[in-house]
């Protein structure tokens, strides 16, 4: 049946309407990433409060973007440097942009998710474009 | 031209019939038109023609010899003072000097020989000169006269410009940089009987041949100074190290210190060569002894190329060999021949290497003067010096004029034009044995900020780029192009068509630059990320796709019927989504799984694959992405007019539509299709954005898909502006353009003639 399905041709229309498809796929999915990161300025983005505790030291609050996430398998965690408890599948992290470069001396750091005891979206927070330093965060 | 003359003939018999002025001014326009089309047509070709020879113009001095012509003659300055022992000239060629074997220094003026200074060396009452050597010609130019008393005196020549009324006065004079007073080197007063000196800002070193005078025995003495660095004082004290070299030294008559002070090179004239690490100066150690001559032949004379990497010796039968300095396998060095120059059939008498390029001058017993290029080996000079034998010869710091003294008392001031000598075809395309490599190579590395640095002017590399970057190119757009091609123009239906064909150009309307920047700054870092999940995308999505294509057959006649044929590829859309999306999650755990950690990793230790995240696999997916609206476009038309009774007359036949698609159409549509593949391939090789952007322009040769590259556009792109106008460099990346543009012009040749056969076979269809 399968043989017949072959010889009728078939299969390779499909395969050529593939390509058809991928390439529109890829245009559409480079002119959207453009326009999407392009314009994606133009809009502000939401500001979230997390409080943080690291191990072995006092718990603190970072406020910031949610630029990026990273999601590893805890194997991959373990070989670069990260201590992972057995039941942990993977290992989530994410780069906040917090600004202040003035206070902080970075604008962005990467968090894991994990150990992040409180989210909050406060809506009293502000951030200001500044001539020096990067962005200002806070209220 | 035939056309034309008969649509003339034609054009006539209307005028004849009638001569209305609207037809003479239909006349006129199609005069008009003929014209504009025949110098439109001329236009291009000239256009075309004119880069070509423009380029051919720029890269034309690469390829031509030097050129010496003497301007002067004259009797040598003060020749009572004694025999001369080192030509020297400074940078303007306007003054030269003459140090004599009597401690004499005479300035003179390079174009009369007119004298300008007299100096004579302070030497102590009761001894004489026995030896002299110069340290380097560069950095003022250090000379060391080794005494009958053991003692040694250092000496440079110095030129001082200024401009008294605009005009450029060079002022010459002797400085003594290790103090006036001169150096004890040996404490019993036995005389030097050879002598070397290399002078450093800090630190300066000295090794002299001593005959011990009741045994009889020589030795050979080094002693190193150096200057106490002191923050707050500005003279700081020196300390000296001695130390006597164990080697027999009886025949040693060259010794050669390089610049750093770390090696020490003793030539004898049996051809015995000796060479010493004295990093440590307390401690030096004899790394390698080696005959560098054929028994039977002696070694006339030796010199450092510049930057003192590599030794030149010249032999009594008229050889010149370097010799350098080479990393083995087990990571030690040793001494090798890299390469050898038949200069004459006579000794070879001088060598004076040039001050900023790997070129040196020789003089021989047979009365000529040759000048060489170490590196594109070639030889870019010789001249017969009339009835006279040279004795010593000088090239100035430009290389661009030399001195020649004769036994007859003569110096002779020749003026010497030798633009290019660092390229030949050979150093251009073939491995060359650049110094300090461990073997002949492939490299381009074509400047930089030092000037005794060797050029790399390999234009292979950049070839293999251009090549590596172009097929992995073809590789991802020839397949989705053709196969969109081919479905668009035969399969799908009409309506589908005029939205998807003009998206799909779309694409070629996007700049190279946002593609580069894209494939540079997201894509690269994209995949080194999800590199398996790429993998597992090229297995899955195809599968997915044919199992939905099985599927569909099965499917309700009520839905299939609702879809009709020629909409196959709208239904894809949401099924390679889905899949690509499954690809991906599935390759985590599965990376994870299969390679324990992630798949670049594995590639590195189990395969032995380096990972580079600028890489020809990104540069494959940026520029196939550039070149697939090109291909698809081209195809597209080519597919779509073949003529419809052709297919309907296959289909009726019994053929199905995919035996007609592949046994009629695709056949007839054949030189428009190889037309579209070699036109996206021409653009593929030319492309300069990406590539600039998306591969980390790293000259490498290596086959990886996981290396990167530099092709010859981006070459031209990152280079060019750096580079000064009309020297070396400049004219090899014109030459670079030369070869892309043979390239072009020979693949569309290709092309065009392989299309015009196809055609004349199918046509008849």
């Amino acid at each position: 049946m399968i043989r017949l399905w072959f010889k009728s041709g078939a299969p390779w229309i499909w395969l050529n309407a593939a390509a058809v498809s991928t390439c529109m796929i890829m245009v559409v999915g480079v002119l959207g990433l453009v326009a999407v990161r392009g314009a994606g300025h133009f809009w502000p983005s939401q500001v979230t409060q997390f409080s943080y505790q690291e191990e072995g030291q006092q718990p603190q609050i970072i406020i910031g973007e949610k630029v990026d996430s990273s999601v590893t398998p805890a194997a991959m965690a373990k070989s670069t440097g990260h201590k992972m408890a057995d039941d942990e599948d993977t290992l989530i992290q994410y780069l906040i942009k917090t600004g202040n470069r003035d206070v902080t001396g970075a604008d962005f750091r990467w968090i894991e998710a994990r150990k992040i005891t409180e989210q909050s979206d406060p809506l009293d927070m502000m951030v200001v474009e500044r001539r020096e330093w990067g962005n200002f965060y806070g209220r | 031209m035939s056309e034309i003359n008969s649509q003339s003939k034609y054009s006539s018999s209307i005028k004849e019939s009638s001569g209305g002025i609207h037809e003479r001014w239909r006349l006129i326009k199609d005069a008009i038109a003929r014209y504009g089309v025949v110098v439109g047509g001329l236009g291009v070709i000239f256009a075309i023609a004119l880069i070509f020879f423009y380029l051919l113009y720029v890269v034309f001095p690469l390829f031509i010899s030097a050129s010496a012509e003497s301007v002067a003659q004259y009797e040598v300055p003060e020749q009572a003072l004694g025999k001369t022992v080192l030509l020297g000239v400074e940078e303007q060629n306007e003054v030269a000097v003459r140090f004599t074997d009597t401690g004499q220094v005479i300035f003179f003026a390079v174009a009369t020989g007119k004298t300008i200074l007299n100096e004579t060396v302070k030497i102590p009452e009761g001894a004489h000169i026995v030896s002299f050597a110069q340290g380097s010609p560069i950095k003022e130019g250090a000379v060391i006269y080794g005494l009958s008393d053991g003692k040694a005196v250092v000496v440079k020549h110095k030129y001082k410009i200024t401009y008294p009324d605009n005009v450029r006065l060079i002022t010459p004079s002797l400085v003594y940089p290790m103090g006036e007073a001169p150096l004890t080197i040996d404490e019993s007063g036995a005389a030097l009987e050879k002598i070397a000196v290399k002078v450093g800002d800090d630190a300066s070193t000295i090794v002299a041949k001593i005959t011990d005078t009741p045994q009889g025995t020589s030795k050979i003495h080094l002693s190193h100074f150096e200057k106490e660095k002191s923050l707050f004082a500005d003279e700081g004290a020196v300390t000296r190290t001695d130390s006597v070299l164990d080697y027999s030294a009886t025949d040693v008559t060259d010794i050669l210190i390089d610049k750093e002070e770390h090696n020490l090179y003793l030539i004898s004239s049996n051809g015995h060569l000796g060479l010493f690490d004295i990093s440590d100066k307390s401690k030096p150690v004899l790394i390698q002894e080696q005959n560098s001559v054929e028994a039977g032949n002696k070694i006339t004379s030796v010199a450092f190329l510049n930057g003192d990497l590599s030794v030149m010796i010249g032999d009594s039968s008229g050889l010149v060999s370097q010799w350098g300095k080479v990393r083995d396998k087990l990571n030690s060095f040793a001494l090798e021949k890299i390469r050898v120059f038949k200069v004459s059939d006579k000794a070879v008498i001088l060598i004076n290497s040039e001050q900023r390029r790997k070129g040196f001058m020789t003089v021989d017993t047979d009365d000529t003067m040759g000048i060489y290029h170490s590196t594109s080996e070639r030889e870019m000079l010789k001249e017969h010096i009339d009835n006279s034998s040279p004795v010593a010869g000088a090239i100035s710091p430009r290389a661009n004029a030399v001195l020649v003294q004769s036994d007859d008392g003569k110096i002779s001031f020749w003026k010497v034009d030798n633009q290019h000598p660092e390229v030949s075809l050979r150093s251009l395309w073939q491995e060359v044995w650049y110094e300090s490599y461990p073997k002949p190579d492939y490299i381009w590395q074509s400047s930089s900020s030092n000037s005794d640095f060797e050029p790399k002017y390999s234009l292979t590399p950049l070839v293999f780029g251009t090549l590596k970057a172009a097929f992995y190119a073809m590789l991802v757009a020839m397949p989705l192009a053709l196969m969109g091609a081919i479905y668009t123009a035969y399969f799908m239906t009409s309506r589908m068509r005029q939205y998807v064909k003009p998206s799909i150009e779309l694409m070629g309307a996007l700049p190279t630059v946002i593609l580069g920047f894209l494939a540079g700054l997201w894509l690269a870092p994209l995949i080194e990320e999800y590199l398996a999940g790429l993998f597992a995308l090229l297995m899955i999505v195809p599968i997915g796709v044919m199992l939905f294509a099985f599927a569909w057959q099965y499917l309700p006649k009520t839905i299939q019927q609702k879809i009709p044929e020629g909409y196959e590829a709208a239904l894809l859309i949401p099924v390679i989504l889905l899949s690509s999306w499954f690809a991906f999650t599935v390759s985590v755990p599965l990376e994870a799984f299969l390679f324990h950690g992630t798949l670049r990793d594995w590639f590195k230790t189990e395969l032995g694959i380096g990972y580079d995240q600028r890489n020809a696999l990104v540069v494959g997916i940026a520029m196939g992405f550039a070149v697939i609206p090109t291909i698809f476009s081209i195809a597209e038309d080519a597919i779509f007019s073949v003529p419809k009774h052709l297919t309907v007359g296959s289909l009726a036949l019994g053929a199905t539509p995919w035996q007609t698609m592949i046994k009629v159409v695709l056949l007839t549509a054949s030189p428009g299709i190889f037309s579209a593949v070699m036109i996206g391939l021409g653009r593929a090789v030319g492309e300069t954005m990406i590539v600039l952007m998306a591969t980390g322009n790293t000259p490498v040769m290596d086959l990886s898909v996981f290396q990167g590259l530099r092709t010859l556009a981006a070459n031209i792109a990152v280079e060019m502006p750096e580079t000064e106008v009309d020297s070396t460099h400049y004219r090899v990346l014109f030459l670079a353009a030369l070869v892309l543009f043979m390239f072009t012009f020979i693949f569309n040749t290709l092309a065009e003639i392989i299309r015009q056969r196809l055609r004349e076979k199918y046509s008849s269809l």
